[in-house]
């Protein structure tokens, strides 16, 4: 395994030194442990330390670092009785994790959580709130319950708003995976209906509820950032204008071809023509279609009729 | 190793000093730097890189202030250095270690962990399953965490005009990011999205503006953000299609008719993107007033209509 670089060793140095002498002659096995390390590396790490210090380097401003009886002993070395504060990047990375955790809670608190996030926003000398995971009130309560279901294998039934179909249904599935892509919360799960893997968006389920079921996780689970739609579903092949470009962010695309005039040639595969005739009539004449079926009249007529 | 016994020793020596340390100190007190002036001076601006890099705050200052044609020289104060006592109980520490494995920022795992590894929290043994959610990450994020934490104004290129920011807050949403706060040429609370700034950060000096408080942490939807002066507007949503409205929204219907159909009030700043919106609900929903704007969107649907048809012959 190679070798980490001097400054990756330099951090994990800055944060172990301190830790030891805080613990007063830790095992060998708990140093190594906390820190991921092996003996070995242990032993080099302390054997270096040994050779550092202050100037002139005489025997008393040398740190004394040493293996006694399987524990690690740490002394002359006061400038380094404290880990570094955190830099910007860890900051922000637990600050994300820690705050987007709390949300999985969903209607539940996390006094203990939340109290450790206050504390170490105030150490950073900035609000509790400077970081949010904006996650909608359903949808917390909802992504806590379908972790619940992933990590315990239960089969859930939800309603599920159909946006090709403008419609409402009920499901039943087992839920596999939850991830972001193309701006959404999503979950992969297995429908047994339809035997198949479909990947749902989270803000179109409704009324998701746990059942007493559970499954067996299958492993022919397809990869998460690739899911597209049936290949047996039709073709649309739009022109649209460099303004629409957002389009390509929102949907997947079975192909897209840049032209000179900076508009791009998309196709989709459409399985519910109510979602392409939404599309179109919200382009307007950002889209043209040059290939497929795409009659808005009457999507188009319903809409209007409400307005007479 | 010998680098890094010379960081050791390096860090060692700028930590201790009490004031700053001329290059040439630096040269006769750490060892492992070669007596060549050119040699020296390229490895200790590495050294001095990486140990910026690290987040290791190592200041620059004359070595004295009476006599700045002296130069300058290096120091570490050790209350900038070193993490203070947070006062985080084991419960604590452990519930920060648990959301960091049912959490993962992407790309962040070895930089969480070190984290907590400074905090003292132990990290948990986890399979890489028990990740039930993983958040996108941002090259951006540190830098503009950073400038909220030094209150340093931060300025950038965004849909093609130069703007600076006193960052608030920064949040993810839908699986992008996006930078809260005041624009001064604005005059206004702003939202950005990060992967749509157009260019590097520039950071300003720290303490450029007071600390935000807790007054709008309000969500923004896309139609209201923008230049115009806002609209208040008024949309029908079918019964069905209610709670898709309040989930999409965060907004309840201000009232709801005997056969459970709810009217919204909107604040619509950009109309098409309020448009846009409505239109998602197909015949499902309804903009009631104000009437211009009522009249503009059947303009707008009428439009593509035409155009749509248009195209099939």
């Amino acid at each position: 395994m190679a070798r980490p670089s001097p400054e990756k060793q330099l951090e994990r140095l800055l944060v172990m030194v301190p830790w030891i002498m805080q613990h007063d002659g830790p095992s060998v096995d708990e140093v190594c442990a906390r820190f991921a390390i092996s003996e070995s590396e242990l032993a080099s790490t302390l054997e270096l330390l040994f050779l550092c210090g202050l100037y002139p380097f005489t025997p008393d401003a040398l740190i004394e670092a040493e293996i006694v009886d399987d524990h690690v002993y740490i002394r002359s070395a006061d400038q380094f009785n404290a880990p570094p504060r955190l830099n910007a990047n860890e900051a922000i990375g637990l600050l994300a994790t820690a705050t987007a955790a709390l949300r999985l809670d969903g209607n539940e608190t996390n006094p203990v959580l939340q109290s450790a996030v206050n504390k170490l926003t105030s150490a950073l000398g900035v609000q509790p709130s400077v970081t949010e995971i904006e996650v909608k009130p359903d949808l917390d309560h909802m992504l806590g319950l379908l972790q619940s279901a992933v990590s315990d294998h239960r089969t859930i039934t939800t309603e599920y708003y159909s946006y090709g179909r403008n419609a409402l249904g009920r499901r039943r599935l087992d839920p596999h995976a939850i991830f972001q892509a193309d701006g959404r919360w999503y979950l992969l799960a297995f429908d047994a209906d339809r035997a198949a893997f479909r990947t749902f968006r989270l803000d179109r389920m409704m009324n998701v509820e746990m059942t007493e079921a559970t499954f067996v996780p299958r492993d022919d689970m397809p990869d998460e950032a690739a899911f597209s739609a049936s290949k047996m579903f039709p073709c649309v092949r739009l022109r649209i204008a460099l303004s629409a470009r957002w389009v390509l962010e929102q949907y997947p695309t079975e192909s897209v071809e840049s032209s000179d005039d900076g508009s791009l040639e998309v196709t989709f595969r459409v399985s519910e023509p109510t979602w392409l005739h939404r599309l179109l009539l919200r382009l307007g004449d950002q889209a043209t279609v040059l290939e497929g079926d795409h009659d808005v009249s009457s999507t188009a007529s319903a809409i209007l009729a409400r307005y007479r | 190793m010998a680098r890094l016994e010379r960081l050791v020793n390096l860090i060692s020596a700028l930590l201790e000093a009490n004031k700053p340390l001329s290059r040439e100190e630096i040269q006769r007190r750490v060892p492992g730097y070669a007596q060549d002036a050119e040699a020296f001076r390229r490895a200790f601006e590495r050294d001095k890189a990486s140990l910026r890099e690290m987040g290791l705050p190592v200041s620059t200052e004359l070595l004295d202030p009476n006599y700045p044609e002296e130069g300058s020289g290096y120091l570490i104060t050790k209350n900038d250095y070193a993490l203070p006592d947070i006062g985080l109980n084991r419960d604590e520490m452990d519930a920060l270690a648990l959301a960091a494995s049912v959490v993962r920022l992407q790309h962040a795992d070895e930089v969480t962990h070190h984290a907590l590894a400074k905090l003292g929290a132990g990290l948990r043994n986890t399979d890489e399953r028990a990740h039930a959610v993983e958040l996108v990450n941002d090259d951006r994020l540190a830098t503009l965490f950073a400038a909220r934490s030094a209150l340093a104004p931060v300025t950038f290129c965004y849909r093609k005009k130069t703007r600076t920011v006193h960052v608030h807050r920064l949040s993810c949403r839908g699986g992008h990011w996006y930078v809260h706060g005041f624009e001064i040429g604005a005059n206004d609370q702003r939202t950005f999205r990060l992967d749509r700034i157009e260019s590097a950060l520039t950071v300003g000096e720290q303490n450029g503006y007071v600390p935000p408080t807790e007054h709008d942490n309000r969500w923004l939807p896309t139609w209201e953000m923008g230049d115009a002066p806002a609209v208040e507007a008024r949309v029908r949503v079918d019964r069905e299609f209610v709670a898709v409205a309040q989930r999409q929204t965060e907004a309840s219907p201000v009232n709801v008719d005997e056969h459970g159909n709810g009217e919204f009030l909107f604040r619509v700043v950009n109309e098409d993107a309020f448009g846009s919106f409505v239109l998602s609900f197909l015949e499902h929903a309804e903009i009631l007033s104000p009437e211009p704007m009522r009249t503009r969107f059947v303009a707008r649907v009428q439009s593509a209509l035409e155009h749509h048809t248009a195209g099939a012959l």
